[in-house]
């Protein structure tokens, strides 16, 4: 079955021409760099873990959605895109930003092979294709990188636009919002005194915080707040020193 | 004795042809890293590949623990955190396995297209590889809705939301996918399945005739 002589005839053959057989050599070879990988996947995940944030809730006004790291450009492309396309009036005809444009995109893509003809392969030699991936790379480079700009700008704006509308009516943050008397009466002859916040951070833990919010004492009301606005309000309130 | 029972079997299967046919192929010495180390690109498929089978692996052992409905999706995965034997491990794995999957598969398209690859005869292995990008993709987008915490609600919301632009039979097909007018438990059950079943199907397809046409093919020449 495993005839000897085949085999050694064979091995000379792929030496004279200068190819190996898949079996083992080719293969075994691959598995090493594929298993190196694997490998360091294993000991990243032993120190690296994913964290799970709080049970989805839809009612959460203010949560500002994340896409997973690699689709981070479709979002803000069509962001930064549909902020355009209806400055320009063409709400009407929103079908040709979300639906043609990436269906064409896509098929640029599928159809490389049927726009790149030629039989040069070599890619400088390509300009067609290298400007193709040039626009590809930046595309996606830039509306990752402004993706996750934009993310960051947002959170860091949503625990102000809670304030503003949730506690800027009795608190204050240096000198912005609160009662100009500095006195809130919550019932006829009931009067509360609603702290200024501008230095929360060093006289209350971020826990305390969050009790405060979650079930507030000393006559604040409880606001019900989701809990992604408790989570923003939180890391907030506790950076401020 | 081994040898008798590859015989035994053998005789009676005749793998030996068809394993003769998988193994015992030529493979040009210029994609080999033990010879230069560069060939390190030739690699990056191969490398998607185990990845993948480790996701499978993974994914599997996963399954045993994950229940696919709105309060026991995230219980579950807690639980899978908390108190499964490696589970924070596994969940660990699988979801960095997917990060790196599509880091591997991006660099191994970026090799295909800078060396020409799939000029003539490979444009139909092109055509399947694209697909196969964008069923990894899927796997990506469906798998994030899984532990049913709020970044993966709302990322689901907006990602099923672009699908109402698609002309005619856009509200339709956003009812089908999310299984109603909202995300909600119709959703998750339908990613579930489709991430654990209808997915892995389509994947292992394609993987097939990927690896069927790079035999047909061979391993293009270095310019």
């Amino acid at each position: 079955m495993y005839e000897h002589d085949h085999s050694e005839h064979k091995a000379k053959e792929y030496h004279d021409k200068g190819v190996v057989p898949f079996w083992p050599e080719h293969l075994l070879k691959e598995m090493v760099v594929g298993l190196t990988a694997v490998a360091a996947l294993f000991v990243f995940s032993i120190f690296v873990h994913p964290t799970l944030g709080h049970i989805a809730d839809p009612a959460d006004w203010a949560y500002v959605p994340a896409p997973d790291w690699y689709f981070y450009w479709v979002q803000n492309f069509f962001d930064v895109s549909g902020f355009y396309w209806s400055e320009l009036g063409l709400t009407k005809f929103d079908w040709i930003l979300m639906f043609l444009i990436p269906v064409i995109l896509i098929l640029a893509l599928y159809t490389a092979p049927f726009w790149d003809r030629a039989r040069e392969r070599r890619l400088l030699k390509r300009p067609v294709a290298f400007g193709m991936m040039l626009f590809g790379l930046t595309f996606l480079g830039y509306f990752t990188a402004n993706g996750i700009y934009n993310h960051d700008y947002l959170v860091s704006q949503e625990p102000i636009n809670i304030f503003r509308t949730s506690c800027a009516n009795c608190h204050s943050i240096q000198g912005l919002g609160g009662n100009n008397k500095g006195v809130v009466e919550t019932a006829p002859g009931q009067f509360v005194y609603p702290p200024d916040l501008t230095h929360t951070g060093s006289i209350l833990s971020p826990a305390q915080i969050e009790q405060q919010l979650v079930n507030p004492v000393g006559g604040m009301p409880n606001l019900h707040l989701p809990p992604a606005a408790v989570s923003y309000m939180v890391d907030y309130l506790s950076s401020l020193k | 004795m081994f040898t008798r029972i590859v015989r035994w079997i053998d005789e009676r299967m005749m793998v030996s042809p068809l394993w003769r046919d998988i193994a015992d192929h030529p493979v040009p010495a210029h994609t080999n890293p033990s010879e230069r180390v560069s060939a390190f690109v030739y690699c990056f498929g191969g490398v998607t590949f185990l990845l993948i089978i480790a996701q499978f692996v993974t994914g599997m052992f996963l399954a045993m623990d994950y229940v696919p409905d709105i309060t026991n999706a995230y219980n579950s995965t807690k639980y899978i955190m908390d108190h499964v034997l490696f589970g924070e491990q596994l969940l660990s794995m699988h979801n960095w396995g997917s990060t790196l999957i599509i880091i591997m598969v991006t660099l191994h398209m970026l090799r295909i297209y800078w060396m020409g690859v799939y000029k003539k005869p490979r444009e139909l292995n092109w055509l399947v590889g694209v697909t196969l990008l964008l069923i990894i993709l899927t796997f990506g987008f469906t798998g994030y809705l899984l532990p049913w915490d709020e970044k993966a609600y709302f990322a689901t919301q907006v990602g099923v939301s672009f699908v109402q632009y698609v002309p005619f039979i856009g509200t339709a097909l956003y009812e089908i996918i999310a299984g109603g007018q909202t995300i909600g438990a119709a959703t998750l059950s339908r990613f579930f399945a489709i991430h654990v079943l209808f997915l892995p199907a389509l994947l292992l397809t394609f993987l097939g005739l990927h690896f069927l046409m790079i035999r047909r093919n061979g391993i293009t020449g270095p310019y």
